[in-house]
């Protein structure tokens, strides 16, 4: 801009040019033409791009309007995709216009040419370019591009390189190359390195000088390595003053060098006075670490010595330091003097009449005895004068005086202090009051103020209500709002008059949610999560929520939304780019699993045997089905084990387990987001999966649906309807005394089942929590009256709670409760024999059995690596629920308590220490707290981008025989993923 | 000319066919991502915002110059200009172009709260400028005496040069002015520096 122009625009910024006559000739306006036809045209093609044609605000038939067509423009170009866009008009021929929309793509750059004799490696001009640039330079950047090529060539010993930028555009899609040609040019070797020791005369000559040879091309990065090697030689040989630089020249034989070094004076620290420790000085001078003497890191030093030691009660000490200088060396000298030891004696308060003596200690928090510091002091002091402000003391005072008692001889001093407070009058407000154009009407602020009539003034709170007020304006859409506050005080200043003076602005309305990048979503899906609507006021939190709520959707990558101006109008264009995540996702992968897993042995008796069973899972899913983001998604587990082992002393197998994929899990899954316009999602899901367990194993065929709703960040309710059909198979409990009747009467077992859970959910982490809590009420009911062969109503509750210990190092204390409660529905069966014929009694009657048990699959059981960590899987429980051999019967009461430390020892390794206890009982009503089977144990984790690997050592607190002179296994130990609980 | 300049933005506004096509907007510029069209030079023409015709590099320049001002007003706003105030300057600029609310949108495409805001805004910069700038500047007796001897013409009355005494008072307020109006447009220049600037091909 030339200095007329600017000149000619001050003039036209301070005043309006005087245009006498202009009315007279512009006293009337031709009507406007119709619009006969619209075209949009791209480099001389058609558009027909429904997306682009719906943007077009004027239409055929309707007078040609201007503020159409600029809103037309307006809309286009924020698209991105045209530099220009230019509105023709022509005569249609039938009397009206025929618009012509020619859009000038854009060629934005997206690749980077190297051309010519480069030289370099292509790979080396690329990460330059990408180091100051980022991937791709802007076409405007393309000298600067140019520019910074021929300092690296220059800097690489290329001193004629040439280098000229371009750009190249190309077609379908609209794109550009930038092009930078280079002519590389000769790389002259070496020819003479010109070394200069500045300090010669004072140091004497160097006897190790750096090592830059002659004969090999020049590289600027090579030779300052080599001088940094050079310092680094010096620096620890205590030169730390050590400096070099150098400079080229490229005369016409080759490179000549010119380096310059300065080796400085020999370093040598010293300490007198009082003595300070080897890691005391190491962190408070840190000299050697900065490899630095100079006068600022002594002056630092010298200060951090003394904040060190008065921090520690000796209010007088005192550091410093004396820079000696000898022939070719000098010595740095710290004098330290700590001085007396100071405790604080008598606190004293004065003038706090508003206040108790407790209450102003709490605040002080300063204790007789306690080393005198400035900053304790300082801080109680601010805390005090804070808890004054916050109950309306606007003027309050808060002045220590302190009173020094000098030590005895070889002893220590105390400090007495008295706050003298001045609490001047408890300011109360009086009004509140709103000027200025108000377009949120005056309750709705009152509503969302902190301060209010007879509330203790605050300037804190004033400030903060000032934001309320701004933020308020903003979430309506006067983004320009400014709000002042002004604080009136009356009456000896007990009472406050408050007057917020709002400046709206221009509201910003919303003209069109522009919607692009999604190619398999549709655009409802994503319009449904804006909370910035065409037409509404454009609020600030409505755009950060509509980002939030379309990342939660978990079908993007990326999302970005952009405010696009209309030139001076108040409403903008809302840019919405997504960027679509894989439609279809598929996950595969190996593991291993390894625990204590209940055998038989040759007598019957349940035995404890590690373990491992290799397993995998495969799992394909596609999401956004019919751009609506529903998704189906199929998950299958096999683990690779025995299903039936006899184990003999010494843990030898004295039996074919039949060893094959008998534990497998197959899940379909049907997810529809927002079912049926409701704000509930719907989960229909089928379920295949055989498993092994302690004391049987179970085949299940199971569909479920399921719907669930969010109620808040914290809460949310699912409810579900399953029906299963259980197969119980390989069952160790074979005596028929003390199997349960039900599993005798149904080894399989239908059942049909309505379920409800609520849930709270604060934890920071679902993986590795730190603090918040979760608590799960899980609730089913299966009847006959809906189609069950059993009846049964189940509830379980579950609690965890985290919190973050103060150490530095992260220390969380995890604690965790759970309970479960069932109850049977009596059924009576009549007992049949082995044909199926009723079974009659003494009496001829037929027997009739009544069951009230829950079916297997069904019953609580506990023990392992997530319960009760002293015992195997499902081996927790007591004479009711574990069989005469060992074997685990399951329960219809269960309560777990764990309680955990967890403590980082390094960045991914985590120490664990953990008590547990908990008990799996028959009856509900038979749970007692106080007879619970308790274990601890230590543990690691293991981070890593899966989650911890946990290994865990769990000891029982209290064996049992197991049968005469046969005690419980004292230890378990568990190899896992993720936390225990 | 002023007259030339209108009578050739309403031809061009209104669409008229006396060529076989008429350009009736486009994209001019953009500032920072804020599009600057054809009609926005046009209108600023018409209400005297702008001393260029509207197809000009200079007019162009011009409305970029606007536009950092805006921007820059946005960052830092001052008071906001009273209603009245606003009114009067909103009467000053239709006066200015001499058409209704209804004219001007025809011509431009700028509706009633369109021109509201460009005199608002008109009313910001100008108070900006003041307060960032001040309304004198304070110079030293040598730097008026130096403005005295480069000027001459200016306090030359009948041939006859004012002794530096008698025109002091003038040669300080002129001297000033200077100075305060290349203050301002060294700022404009570095903000026109630091922004992204792009202007189509025409």
């Amino acid at each position: 801009m030339t200095a007329r122009q600017a000149a000619t625009y001050l003039v036209l910024a301070f005043g309006v040019l005087a245009a006498p006559g202009v009315a007279a000739q512009t006293s009337a306006v031709a009507a406007a033409p119709v619009v006969d036809e619209i075209r949009a045209e791209r480099e001389g093609r058609p558009v027909t791009s429904p997306a682009i044609i719906s943007l077009i605000e004027t239409a055929a038939g309707q007078p040609l309007s201007m503020r159409q067509v600029r809103e037309t423009i307006a809309h286009l170009v924020n698209l991105n995709l045209f530099d220009d866009v230019q509105v023709l008009s022509e005569s249609s021929g039938r009397g009206g216009v025929r618009l012509i929309y020619r859009l000038v793509p854009a060629h934005p750059v997206d690749r980077v040419e190297f051309r010519g004799m480069l030289g370099l490696s292509e790979g080396d001009l690329r990460k330059a370019v990408e180091d100051r640039f980022g991937d791709i330079p802007r076409a405007a950047q393309i000298e600067n591009v140019a520019g910074l090529l021929r300092t690296l060539y220059r800097d690489r010993g290329y001193p004629t390189a040439t280098v000229t930028g371009e750009i190249v555009p190309t077609h379908d899609p609209d794109r550009a190359t930038l092009v930078m040609n280079v002519q590389a040019g000769p790389r002259p070797p070496i020819v003479d390195v010109q070394l200069t020791q500045l300090d010669a005369d004072a140091q004497g000559l160097l006897d190790d000088r750096p090592a830059i040879r002659t004969g090999i091309p020049y590289d600027k990065a090579a030779v300052d390595r080599e001088l940094q090697r050079w310092i680094d030689r010096m620096r620890g040989r205590n030169y730390y003053e050590a400096r070099s630089s150098h400079g080229v020249l490229f005369p016409p034989d080759g490179a000549v060098l010119s380096v310059s070094v300065t080796r400085g004076p020999r370093v040598t620290v010293a300490f007198t006075g009082d003595s300070l420790s080897e890691n005391e000085r190491e962190r408070l001078v840190p000299i050697r670490a900065e490899a630095s003497a100079d006068e600022d890191l002594l002056e630092d030093s010298a200060r951090a010595i003394e904040v060190y030691l008065r921090g520690r009660g000796y209010r007088q000490a005192r550091a410093t330091y004396l820079r000696t200088p000898g022939p070719r060396d000098v010595t740095i000298t710290f004098d330290v003097r700590r001085g007396p030891h100071f405790t604080f004696g008598t606190v004293d308060v004065t003038g706090a009449a508003s206040m108790t003596p407790a209450e102003v200690r709490e605040f002080l928090l300063v204790k007789d005895g306690e080393p005198f510091t400035e900053n304790a002091l300082g801080a109680g002091v601010a805390r005090l004068r804070d808890a004054y402000l916050a109950r309306g003391h606007a003027l309050v005072k808060v002045e220590p005086a302190e009173s020094v008692v000098a030590p005895a001889a070889g002893g220590a001093g105390h400090v007495n202090v008295t706050v003298r407070v001045t609490e001047g009058p408890r300011t109360v407000v009086r009004a509140v009051a709103f000027e200025g154009r108000m377009a949120v009407p005056e309750a709705e602020l009152r509503a969302r103020m902190l301060l209010a009539p007879g509330r203790p003034f605050s300037e804190r709170e004033v400030a903060a209500d000032r934001d309320r007020i701004d933020l308020e304006y903003r979430n309506r859409g006067y983004d320009q709002v400014a709000v002042r506050s002004d604080v009136m005080r009356a009456e000896n200043d007990t009472q406050a008059d408050i007057r917020y003076t709002i400046e709206e602005g221009p509201q910003v309305l919303v003209d069109r949610v522009i919607i692009v990048g999604n190619t398999r979503t549709k655009a409802e899906t994503i319009e449904r999560e804006l909370l910035v609507k065409p037409g509404q006021p454009l609020g600030y939190s409505d755009l950060i929520e509509s980002r939030v709520r379309l990342g939660a959707l978990g079908l993007f990558r990326r999302v970005t939304i952009e405010q696009l101006p209309h030139a001076s109008e108040p409403r903008r264009d809302i840019f919405v780019r997504v960027e679509e995540a894989k439609a279809t996702v598929i996950g595969i992968g190996p593991g291993i699993e390894g625990a204590f897993t209940v055998r038989r042995d040759e007598n019957g008796d349940a035995v404890e045997q590690f373990e491992f069973a290799p397993r995998g899972f495969f799992q394909i899913g596609r999401n956004n089905l019919w751009g609506k983001n529903r998704s189906v998604n199929l998950f299958t587990r096999v683990s690779l084990r025995t299903r039936d082992v006899v184990v003999g002393s010494g843990g030898v197998e004295l039996t074919e387990g039949r060893y094959g994929f008998n534990e497998y899990r197959v899940v379909g899954t049907f997810r529809e987001p927002r079912a049926f316009g409701s704000r509930s999602d719907v989960l229909v899901t089928g379920i295949l999966e055989q498993a092994i367990r302690s004391s049987f194993n179970f085949l299940r065929r199971e569909a479920r649906v399921e719907t669930g709703l969010r109620l808040s960040r914290l809460y949310s309710v699912t409810g579900r309807y399953s029906l299963q059909r259980t197969e119980i198979f390989d069952e160790q409990i074979t005596d028929p005394a003390q199997k349960p009747l039900i599993d005798r009467l149904f080894p399989e077992v239908r059942l049909s089942t309505f379920a409800g859970s609520f849930l709270r959910d604060s934890r920071d982490d679902v993986l590795d929590s730190a603090k918040g809590t979760l608590l799960v009420v899980d609730s089913d009911i299966a009847a006959r009256a809906i189609g069950s062969e059993v009846g049964y109503v189940k509830t379980y509750v579950q609690g965890r709670t985290f919190y973050k210990l103060p150490p530095a190092r992260r220390t969380v204390v995890a604690l965790a409760g759970r309970f479960g409660a069932a109850h049977g529905f009596p059924r009576s069966v009549p007992r049949v024999d082995e044909n199926g014929a009723p079974v009659t009694g003494d009496d001829g009657a037929p027997i009739v059995d009544v069951v009230q048990d829950l079916p297997a699959s069904e019953r609580f059981f506990a023990g392992g690596d997530t319960t009760v960590r002293g015992f195997a899987l499902d081996r927790l429980g007591d004479a009711s629920t574990i069989s005469d051999t060992g074997f685990p019967k399951g329960g219809n009461g269960v309560v777990v308590l764990n309680a955990e430390l967890r403590v980082a020892v390094t960045k991914r390794l985590q120490g664990v220490g953990f008590v547990d206890a908990g008990n799996v009982v028959a009856r509900a009503s038979n749970i007692d707290l106080f007879n619970l089977r308790t274990a601890a144990g230590f543990g690691i984790r293991v981070a890593t981008p899966v989650g911890p690997i946990r290994l865990d050592l769990g000891f029982k607190l209290d064996r049992r025989e197991l049968s005469p002179g046969r005690l419980e296994r004292r230890s378990i130990w568990h190899i896992s993923l993720g936390q225990a609980f | 000319m002023r007259r030339a300049t209108l009578a050739l933005v309403f031809a061009a506004s209104l669409g008229v066919t006396v060529l076989a096509q008429t350009l009736l907007d486009r994209v001019v510029a953009r500032v920072n991502g804020t599009v600057i069209l054809l009609s926005d030079v046009r209108a600023a023409v018409l209400f005297g915002l702008v001393d260029a015709p509207a197809e000009s590099e200079d007019g162009v320049e011009q409305m970029v110059q606007r536009s950092l001002l805006v921007e820059e007003v946005n960052r830092f706003p001052p008071p906001e200009p009273a209603g009245d105030a606003v009114d009067a300057e909103v009467a000053r600029l239709r006066a200015r172009a001499g058409m209704s609310n209804e004219e001007v949108e025809r011509a431009t495409g700028l509706t009633a709260d369109n021109v509201r805001l460009l005199a608002r805004d008109r009313l910001r910069i100008q108070t900006y400028i003041d307060q960032r700038f001040g309304l004198t500047v304070p110079l030293t007796d040598e730097q008026v005496l130096q403005y005295y001897r480069a000027h001459p013409e200016e306090f030359t009355v009948n041939g006859q040069l004012a002794a530096f005494e008698r025109a002091q008072g003038l040669a300080r307020e002129r001297a000033g002015l200077e100075q305060r109006q290349r203050t301002i447009s060294q700022w404009l220049r570095d903000l026109r520096a630091r922004a992204d600037v792009s202007v189509p091909a025409r």
